[in-house]
This record gives C-alpha cells, sequence and structure tokens, in this order.
C-alpha cells in the first residue's frame, strides 16, 4: 500500500478523533485513533496489510487478532475508496 | 453622516439616482430604487448606518427597478445581474435583505465566511453555525437584546491573514414564531415592520443597537463555537463537543470552504484552536442567555481576563 501522492493535512489535539484534509480530493475525514495511525505509518513507508496490522498492533500493545485484521481490512477498503491510499499490485 | 440624518427628499433623490451610499462593517454598499415606500423602509433598517461617498469601490450594488406593465412588482439586480424578477413590490425590503446576504456569502471571498451568528463580549466572540431552523439568529438577537455586541447574524467573517472576526452587523431577519418571540422577550428592541407572505413565512427585522454599529470596525477574537439546537421544551444545555467534530461541522457550514482549499482547512483549524466548542440545546430565551453568560465566566477565554471566575453553573453537564 502506498500513501497517496497528494499531500494529507493532519489536525490533532488530545482527542481520541483526528482530522484530516486530503489536498488530492479536497475531502475532509475525521479519524479514529486506528485509522489515524495506519495513515501515519503509510505516510512513513509503503507497507502491506499483513505489515500494517502488526505495526499498528504494536503501537497500541495489543496482539493482532483475526478482528483486528478485519478492522484493518475494512479500514484500507475505505482509505482505498476515498482515495487516500493507492494499492500496489 | 449617518442615513438617518439624510432629508426624505435627499433620501428619495439619492435611491433614484447615482444611488445611496453606505456602509456596513468592512462594505461598502450602493443602493438605487424607483420604489420610494421601500427606499424609506430600507432607511429606516439602517438608520444609523454610515452613509458614505461614491468614491470608493463598491461592495455590493444592488437596483430595484419597476417592471414595465406590472405596477405591482419589480425587478431586483443584483450586482449587475437579474437576481429576483418580477418580485412584488410590498416584499421589496425583506428581498434587499436577501441580495445583500447572497452578495455577501458568495461574492466577497476576503474572508472565509461561515454561515454563523456571531456576537462579542468583553472583545471574545460566540460564533453559532448552523443551518436554517437551528435556531441562531434568535439566540443572536436574544443576546444582542441583552448586552452583547451584533457582529452578525448570517455570516461570520473571518480574516484569512490573523483569523479575527469582522463585524457585518446588519438587521437581524427574524422568521415566524421567532418574530413574536423576541418582541415578547426584548419589547425594547427596534424592530421593523412584519413581512407576511414571503418565501420564508412571516419576516421581521431586528434593528442593530447603535453600540454595535457604532463599532462595526472593531474586530474580536472568537473564543466560542457554538452549535445551537433550538427544541421546544428542552433546558438549557451546554455540552462539551470534541474539536475534530466542531471542525468538520463548521467546515459543513462554510461558504467558500472548497474555494480556499488547504487554507480554508488552516484557517478553519486556527479558528478551531481559539474556540471552546458546544452543541447548545435551548428553549426558552432567559435560560439561554443565562447560559451563554455563564460560559462567559467559565472558559478559557474568560479566564484570561478574571481568573478568579470558577463557578459551575447547572447548564454543564
Amino acid at each position: 500500500m502506498l500513501i497517496s501522492s497528494c499531500p494529507l493535512i493532519w489536525r490533532n489535539w488530545d482527542e481520541d478523533e483526528h482530522v484530516l484534509y486530503h489536498c488530492g480530493t479536497g475531502d475532509t475525514h475525521v479519524l479514529n485513533d486506528l485509522a489515524a495511525e495506519l495513515l501515519a505509518l503509510l505516510e512513513t513507508e509503503s507497507l502491506t496489510a499483513r505489515e500494517l496490522a502488526d505495526q499498528s498492533a504494536a503501537m497500541f500493545c495489543i496482539e493482532p487478532d483475526e478482528i483486528f485484521h478485519q478492522n484493518v481490512a475494512a479500514a484500507l477498503a475505505e482509505f482505498d475508496e476515498l482515495g487516500l491510499i493507492e494499492p500496489q499490485p | 453622516m449617518i442615513i438617518s440624518e439624510l432629508e426624505n427628499e435627499d433620501l428619495i433623490r439619492r435611491f433614484r439616482g447615482e444611488g445611496l451610499y453606505y456602509r456596513v462593517g468592512p462594505f461598502l454598499i450602493r443602493g438605487r430604487s424607483q420604489l420610494d415606500n421601500a427606499s424609506r423602509g430600507l432607511a429606516s433598517l439602517y438608520a444609523d448606518f454610515p452613509v458614505a461617498g461614491p468614491d470608493e469601490i463598491t461592495d455590493v450594488d444592488y437596483v430595484l427597478d419597476k417592471c414595465t406593465f406590472e405596477f405591482n412588482r419589480f425587478n431586483l439586480i443584483l450586482d449587475g445581474r437579474l437576481q429576483y424578477p418580477r418580485i412584488f413590490r410590498r416584499l421589496a425590503v425583506p428581498f434587499v435583505e436577501w441580495a445583500l446576504n447572497l452578495s455577501v456569502i458568495l461574492g466577497l471571498h476576503r474572508f472565509f465566511v461561515l454561515h454563523a451568528g456571531v456576537v462579542e463580549r468583553g472583545g471574545h466572540a460566540a460564533i453559532f453555525p448552523g443551518n436554517a431552523g437551528r435556531g441562531k439568529s434568535t439566540l443572536t438577537a436574544a443576546l444582542v437584546s441583552r448586552g452583547w455586541r451584533l457582529l452578525s447574524d448570517e455570516a461570520a467573517l473571518i480574516d484569512p491573514v490573523d483569523g479575527l472576526l469582522h463585524p457585518a452587523p446588519r438587521p437581524i431577519s427574524l422568521k415566524n414564531e421567532s418574530v413574536e418571540l423576541i418582541r415578547s422577550f426584548a419589547p425594547n428592541a427596534r424592530m421593523g415592520p412584519s413581512w407576511p407572505g414571503t418565501m420564508k413565512g412571516i419576516v421581521s427585522h431586528m434593528i442593530p443597537t447603535p453600540e454595535s454599529v457604532a463599532r462595526a470596525l472593531e474586530r474580536a477574537e472568537p473564543a466560542w463555537m457554538i452549535f445551537p439546537m433550538y427544541t421546544p421544551g428542552a433546558r438549557p444545555e451546554m455540552r462539551p463537543l470534541s474539536k475534530a467534530r466542531a471542525l468538520v461541522t463548521a467546515g459543513q457550514q462554510a461558504f467558500n470552504y472548497n474555494l480556499f482549499g488547504r487554507r480554508g482547512f488552516e484557517i478553519l483549524g486556527n479558528l478551531i484552536d481559539a474556540c471552546d466548542c458546544y452543541e447548545f440545546v435551548y428553549s426558552d430565551l432567559d435560560g439561554a442567555v443565562a447560559a451563554m453568560n455563564s460560559l462567559t465566566l467559565t472558559t478559557s477565554a474568560a479566564r484570561e481576563v478574571s481568573p478568579v471566575n470558577a463557578i459551575e453553573p447547572e447548564h454543564f453537564r
């Protein structure tokens, strides 16, 4: 997975929600902690879905079980739909 | 000179001729009209506003033009474009007000504009974004009648450079039940006539206080972003709102968010940074004003001024 080539602009407060502006579409999104973490990881490097799940689980200090993997997959599908990531073959 | 100081003959001559130029906060408006009753009606709503000369750049230009062969109708031309054709003459004043809203909202992009009421007290401004029907104009009018300064009942004009709020204190447009609600809540408030039969029902305008007009070039710091929810029968309740939610909800009320693009996101983010954010459920106006006054004593903007205030009013949960 690659992050969108258009810049992502963040606003974070001391809250469990984060706001993101996507320069490519002009859309503004509210993200929960997991979604924000996934995109933040992708901003630093290109990762597979499994690598993303493992790294984000480590950030949250949890074991990545099946439900967690499903949540990551669902988030990535939504990111793709919103144009926030560019899946690689 | 202010508009009320013009002799009737002079007023009509200007409206019928090169135009009456008047200033509303940062805007210079030029009005021309062949309908003398409408001219006098507009002049009474804007009685305290300064008359300007024709030698400056005009921001908004409207013309009330008679319809040929239709004595009881007129055309409203806004900024050179036929905006409202064949309107009944008796509704000229409310249509001019809507035209001015349109021009400010759609045409003046030197400000970042939110659909919101704005009032100020002690240098700190409360912004009430919301669609029609949420009670922002009613709440704005109630607060102004109790000493808050009016910046606008329709548009928060945010300076894109420093984030301060510019006033444009035009008459507050009240509709339907709100008209009687404010008449009984603030019997001393100056109200214009009621206009039944408009596309929004009965409309009447609360005339801004002379203080609000006199301070129309005095900008204010944003301090509170409050999303009003008029709910009949509800007790006033100020519910803290996350800044993330406030940003996204306010963004939906920004007329030129897409036009500003990334810069709009940054302006809005800075605005939210500066504000304590709430949803505000209210019904009776005494309770609403009390809750707003309490807010000025307890939140971060107030603490900058008066660190000793630490009361916790019952409206806060």
